[in-house]
C-alpha cells in the first residue's frame, strides 16, 4: 500500500540509487579494510615474535622469487598437456569402443585413486627401472599433466554431454560424418562450457606444482625450502613463497574472471 | 623404497609424539622423579625426551639404530682399457654432473644469486678440473642420492658421503677426501652441555626421529618444537650452526669418525677408469696441499683432511 | 495401409519409398507398419494426435531413429532396418548417404550457436560436399535472400528471433541440395506472431515444387500447401489423400473425430496464423 502523501516513485528514484551506490561502496571499503587489518595483524604478530628478519628477506627474496618463473612454466605446460589428455580421455570415455572406453576409464580411476605425490615419485623413480629416464622437470610436468588430465577428462566429458543432442542431430542430418560433427560442432561448444573449469584448474595447478619440488625442481617452494633450511629460516622463506603463490593465483583469477565475463557477454 | 621408509618414519614419529605427550606432562612425573633422584641427587640430570633427531638416510641414523658399519674403500686399480667407460662419456661431453644436497653448510649451500659454494663444491670443481672437464652441480635430496640407482641422471656424488659397508653394495668409493667427527648437539633450552647429563644410554636408550635433512632438526629446536632436544650430525655442521647463532651446543666427544668420499653408482655404466682417475686426482690433492687449503678455508682453519686413524 | 500419392500430373518419380516401418521404444510399439511413398515435387503433410508417431516416422526416414523393421529408400538408395548390427562403418556411411539426400528441420531450429548465419550455411557444403568457398557463399547468399534474411548473414543465431532462426535453418538445409525436406513441427516453438513468416517461406517452397514432408498442426497451411495430407493414429497411417478430401471430407471416423476436436479447439489460432494475412 502506498500512502497518499508518499512521494512519487520516480521522484525518489535517483535518491534510492545514490544511497544504494553509497552502501555498495561502503561495503566494498569495509571488506577491503578487513583484509588489510587481518593481514596487518598477522604481519605485526610475526614481527613481534622477532622471527622476521627484513634484511634476510631482502637478501634472499629475489632468489626465491626467481623460482616463480619455473612454477608458471611448469603449470602452463602441464595445463596445456592436461587439456589435450583430457580431450582424448573424454573421447575415450564417450566412445562406444569398449577398449578405448576401458583404457580411458582405467586412466581416470587410477589417477584419481592415487595421490599426486605418489604419481610424481612414480614417474621419476619407477620409469627409469624400465629404461625411461626423464629429467626432473619433464617428470614433474608429465605427472601433473596426467593427474590434471584425469580430473579434466570428467569435466570435458560433462562439457561434451552438456552440448544439446539437437546440435549433433542437426549436424548429422546435414550429412556430416561423426568426427566432423565432434570437431566442428560439439567440441567448440563444449570448450566454451569448460573454459571456466580449466581456469579453476589452472589456479589449482599453480599451487599443486609445488609438489614437484620433491624432485629438486627449482621452483618457488623448492627454493624457499632450500634457503630456509640452509639458513635455519624456513618461516620467512615459506612466508615469501606463500605471498608469491597468493599473488600469482589472485592475478590469474582476475584474468580468468574477465575472460569469463567477456565470454558470457559476447557471441563467441 | 626409500620414500616408503620416509613415510613410515614420519608416521612413527607422529605416533611417538602422541605417545610421549601425556607421559612427559603428567604420568611420567612420579617415575621420572624417582628415577632421577635414584640416579643422581643433583640437578645435573636433564629432563628431556629420549629422542634424537637426525637427517633422513644418514649414517647418524644408522648409528642410532645400531647398524652403522664404518668402512674403507676397496682397492682401486688402473683398468686396462677405458673404452665404454663412464670416463669417456664425461670427457666427450666435457661436463661432470655432480649431485650434492645443498642443505649442508659449510659443505654445500647456495648464495643469494643462486650460485653454489662450500667445501664439497670446491672439491668437486677441482676434481672436474683435474679430469679436464667442467663441474655441473645439481641438488638432490640426500635420501635420493644415498638410495642409489641414479639412472644416469648424474655421474658422481661429491657430498661428504661416509663409506659404510652397506653403502658399498650400492656405490664405488674413492679414498676419503676428508674426515669429520660425528657429534651430538643439544638445544640450549635443555641446559644440557655434556653427555653425562643425559638420563639414558646411547644409542640403546633413545628413539630416533628423522627430518628430510639435518638442518631441519636444528630448525625444529629453533622453532621451539618440543619433540626433541638432541641431534646428531657432522661436527662441522654443528659448528657452522652455532656460529650463525642457532640455539644449540655441541656436547661430548666425537661419537664416531666418518670417512668421507666421492661415490659412483654401481648400477650405472662401467666406471673403473673414472674411479681410478678421480682417486688419482684426490691423492694428488691430498699430496699437494689443495685439500688442506680448502679445509682450512671452510672449516674455520681446521685441517680435516688428515686420516685420524693414521692410515 | 499404403499411401499412393495423388496422380497429379506435376509430380515426378518416387523420391521417398518407406516400406513396412516398425518402431519399438523398448516394449512400446510406436510405428506399426508404415508404408509411405513421396514423389518429386510432392508436399506431404503429416497430421495426427500427439503421440501418434509422426516425429518418430520422419526421424526413421533419415535414421536419427533406427527403425526396428522395414526399409527406407531415398532417391534410389535403399537401407534396411538392422537394429542388431546397426553400427558398422559401412552402414554408418550408408546412413550418411541417406542424410545427404534429405534435409531435416527441427522444432528447436538447432542452429550452431558458435557460427554466424553464413557459416552455418556453408559449413556442410564446404566440409562435406567439398564445394569451393566462393560457390558455397554464393549459394548461401541466394538461399538466405530467398528466406528474406540476406542482411543477417554475419549475425550470430543468438541475435535472431525464433522465426528468423527457423528460416536460416531452412536455408542451411537447402544449401545441401537435398532431394526432400522434412520438417518436424517447424513452427510450434515459435511465438504466434512469428509463425506466419516461416509458413510463408514453406508455402512458397511447396508451390515452387520442393519435395517435402511436414509434420504440422497448422491445418490452414496444410490445406494451402499440401498435395497430400496423411492422418496418423497410434502408429498407423489411417487416411491419406488430397487436403480437400482428408481435411474436408474424411472417410475414417478417427480422422473425423481428430479434425473435429482439433478444429474446434484451434479455430482461433488457425485464423491468427493465416499466412495470407
Ligand atoms: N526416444 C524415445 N524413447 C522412448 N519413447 C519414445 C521416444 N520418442 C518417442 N517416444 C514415444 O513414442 C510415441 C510416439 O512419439 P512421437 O514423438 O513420434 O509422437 P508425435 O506424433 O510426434 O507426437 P507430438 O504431436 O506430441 O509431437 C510416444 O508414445 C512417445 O512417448
Ligand atoms: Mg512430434
Amino acid at each position: 500500500m502506498i500512502a497518499a502523501d508518499a512521494p512519487k516513485p520516480d521522484s525518489i528514484l535517483p535518491q534510492v540509487e545514490a544511497s544504494r551506490a553509497r552502501a555498495d561502496a561502503l561495503f566494498r571499503l569495509k571488506s577491503a579494510g578487513t583484509w588489510l587489518v587481518v593481514i596487518g595483524l598477522v604481519l605485526v604478530g610475526l614481527w613481534a615474535t622477532d622471527n622476521i628478519d627484513t634484511a634476510f628477506i631482502a637478501e634472499w627474496g629475489p632468489f626465491i622469487f626467481g623460482g616463480a618463473g619455473l612454477t608458471i612454466l611448469v603449470s602452463v605446460v602441464s595445463i596445456f598437456f592436461a587439456t589435450i589428455l583430457a580431450l582424448i580421455g573424454a573421447m575415450g570415455r564417450l566412445s562406444r569402443n569398449p577398449y578405448l572406453n576401458g583404457v580411458a576409464a582405467l586412466y581416470v580411476s587410477l589417477v584419481r585413486g592415487t595421490p599426486l605425490i605418489v604419481q610424481i615419485y612414480f614417474i621419476y623413480l619407477a620409469l627409469p627401472q624400465v629404461g625411461i629416464v626423464l629429467p626432473a622437470i619433464p617428470s614433474g610436468i608429465i605427472a601433473l599433466s596426467f593427474n590434471y588430465g584425469a580430473y579434466m577428462t570428467e569435466i570435458f566429458r560433462a562439457g561434451i554431454q552438456a552440448v544439446p543432442q539437437g546440435q549433433r542431430e542437426a549436424a548429422e542430418s546435414l550429412g556430416m560424418p561423426e568426427r566432423l560433427v565432434m570437431r566442428r560442432i560439439v567440441l567448440p561448444q563444449a570448450l566454451r562450457i569448460v573454459i571456466p573449469a580449466i581456469g579453476n584448474d589452472f589456479v589449482a595447478m599453480l599451487k599443486d606444482s609445488s609438489l614437484v619440488s620433491i624432485l629438486a625442481v627449482e621452483e618457488l617452494l623448492f627454493r624457499s625450502q632450500l634457503v630456509g633450511r640452509q639458513n635455519f629460516r624456513s618461516l620467512e622463506t615459506l612466508l615469501i613463497a606463500a605471498a608469491i603463490y597468493w599473488i600469482l593465483t589472485i592475478t590469474f583469477s582476475y584474468f580468468q574472471q574477465r575472460l569469463e565475463r567477456r565470454m558470457a557477454r559476447g557471441d563467441r | 623404497m626409500n620414500h616408503l621408509r620416509l613415510g613410515a618414519t614420519v608416521l612413527a614419529s607422529m605416533m611417538l609424539v602422541a605417545a610421549c605427550t601425556p607421559a612427559g606432562s603428567g604420568s611420567a612425573s612420579p617415575s621420572s622423579a624417582a628415577g632421577s633422584s635414584a640416579a643422581s641427587p643433583s640437578n645435573a640430570t636433564a629432563d628431556i625426551p629420549a629422542v634424537v633427531c637426525v637427517g633422513e638416510a644418514t649414517t647418524y641414523l644408522d648409528w642410532l639404530n645400531g647398524d652403522l658399519k664404518p668402512d674403507t674403500q676397496d682397492a682401486i686399480t688402473e683398468p686396462s682399457s677405458t673404452t665404454g667407460d663412464l670416463l669417456e662419456t664425461i670427457k666427450q661431453r666435457g661436463k661432470l654432473a655432480i649431485a650434492t644436497d645443498a642443505n649442508y653448510e659449510p659443505q654445500s649451500f647456495r648464495k643469494p644469486d643462486g650460485s653454489w659454494q662450500g667445501f664439497d663444491i670446491d672439491v668437486g670443481t677441482e676434481i672436474a678440473k683435474r679430469l679436464g672437464v667442467t663441474a655441473e652441480f645439481q641438488h638432490q635430496e640426500w635420501d635420493i642420492i644415498t638410495a642409489g640407482s641414479w639412472s644416469g641422471r648424474w655421474d658422481i656424488s661429491v657430498g661428504s658421503m661416509t663409506i659404510t659397508t652397506g653403502r658399498k653394495d650400492l656405490f664405488s668409493f674413492n679414498q676419503p677426501y676428508y674426515y669429520t667427527p660425528a657429534y651430538m648437539a643439544a638445544s640450549t633450552r635443555s641446559g644440557v652441555t655434556s653427555v653425562d647429563q643425559l638420563p639414558f644410554d646411547l644409542p640403546s636408550g633413545v628413539e630416533a626421529v628423522t627430518r628430510p635433512t639435518d638442518s631441519n632438526c636444528v630448525e625444529d629446536i629453533k622453532a621451539n618444537r618440543p619433540e626433541f632436544d638432541l641431534l646428531i650430525t657432522s661436527g662441522t655442521v654443528i659448528d657452522a650452526a652455532v656460529t650463525s647463532g642457532q640455539p644449540i651446543v655441541k656436547i661430548g666427544e666425537p661419537i664416531f669418525q666418518e670417512n668421507l668420499a666421492v661415490a659412483i653408482d654401481k648400477s650405472g655404466p662401467t666406471h673403473a677408469a673414472l674411479l681410478f682417475e678421480i682417486d688419482k686426482a684426490i691423492g694428488e690433492m691430498h699430496a699437494d696441499g689443495t685439500l688442506t687449503t680448502l679445509s682450512e678455508k671452510w672449516f674455520e682453519g681446521e685441517d680435516l683432511t688428515q686420516d685420524p686413524s693414521g692410515g | 495401409m499404403t499411401v499412393e500419392p495423388s496422380e497429379a500430373p506435376h509430380l515426378g518419380e518416387v523420391i521417398v519409398d518407406a516400406r513396412g516401418i516398425e518402431k519399438y521404444f523398448g516394449r512400446n510399439h510406436v510405428l506399426k507398419g508404415i508404408d509411405l511413398k513421396v514423389r518429386r515435387r510432392q508436399a506431404v503433410m503429416l497430421i495426427g494426435r500427439s503421440g501418434s508417431g509422426k516425429t518418430t516416422l520422419i526421424r526413421c526416414l533419415n535414421f536419427l531413429e533406427e527403425p526396428t523393421m522395414g526399409s527406407v529408400e531415398i532417391d534410389g538408395l535403399r537401407v534396411e532396418a538392422d537394429p542388431l548390427h546397426a553400427n558398422t562403418r559401412a552402414r554408418r556411411e550408408q546412413i550418411r548417404q541417406i542424410r545427404l539426400r534429405t534435409g531435416m528441420l527441427f522444432q528447436e531450429f538447432n542452429l550452431f550457436p558458435h557460427m554466424s548465419v553464413l557459416a552455418n550455411c556453408i559449413e556442410a557444403p564446404m566440409r562435406v560436399r567439398g564445394v569451393p568457398e566462393a560457390e558455397a557463399v554464393a549459394t548461401a547468399g541466394r538461399l538466405l535472400e530467398k528466406v528474406g534474411l540476406a542482411d543477417k548473414r554475419d549475425e550470430y543465431p543468438e541475435r535472431l528471433s525464433g522465426g528468423q532462426k527457423q528460416r536460416v535453418a531452412i536455408a542451411r538445409a537447402m544449401c545441401m541440395e537435398p532431394k526432400v525436406l522434412m520438417f518436424d513441427e517447424p513452427t510450434s516453438a515459435l511465438d504466434p506472431e512469428l509463425v506466419g513468416e516461416v509458413l510463408t517461406v514453406m508455402e512458397e517452397l511447396a508451390h515452387e515444387g520442393t519435395t517435402m514432408i511436414v509434420v504440422t498442426h497448422e491445418m490452414h497451411f496444410a490445406r494451402e500447401a499440401a498435395d497430400t495430407v496423411v492422418y496418423m493414429d497410434e502408429g498407423r497411417i489411417i487416411e491419406a489423400g488430397p487436403p480437400e478430401q482428408v481435411l474436408g471430407d474424411p472417410e475414417d471416423e478417427r480422422t473425423k473425430t481428430f479434425l473435429h476436436r482439433f478444429l474446434s479447439s484451434f479455430a482461433d489460432r488457425e485464423h491468427a496464423h493465416d499466412p495470407g494475412t
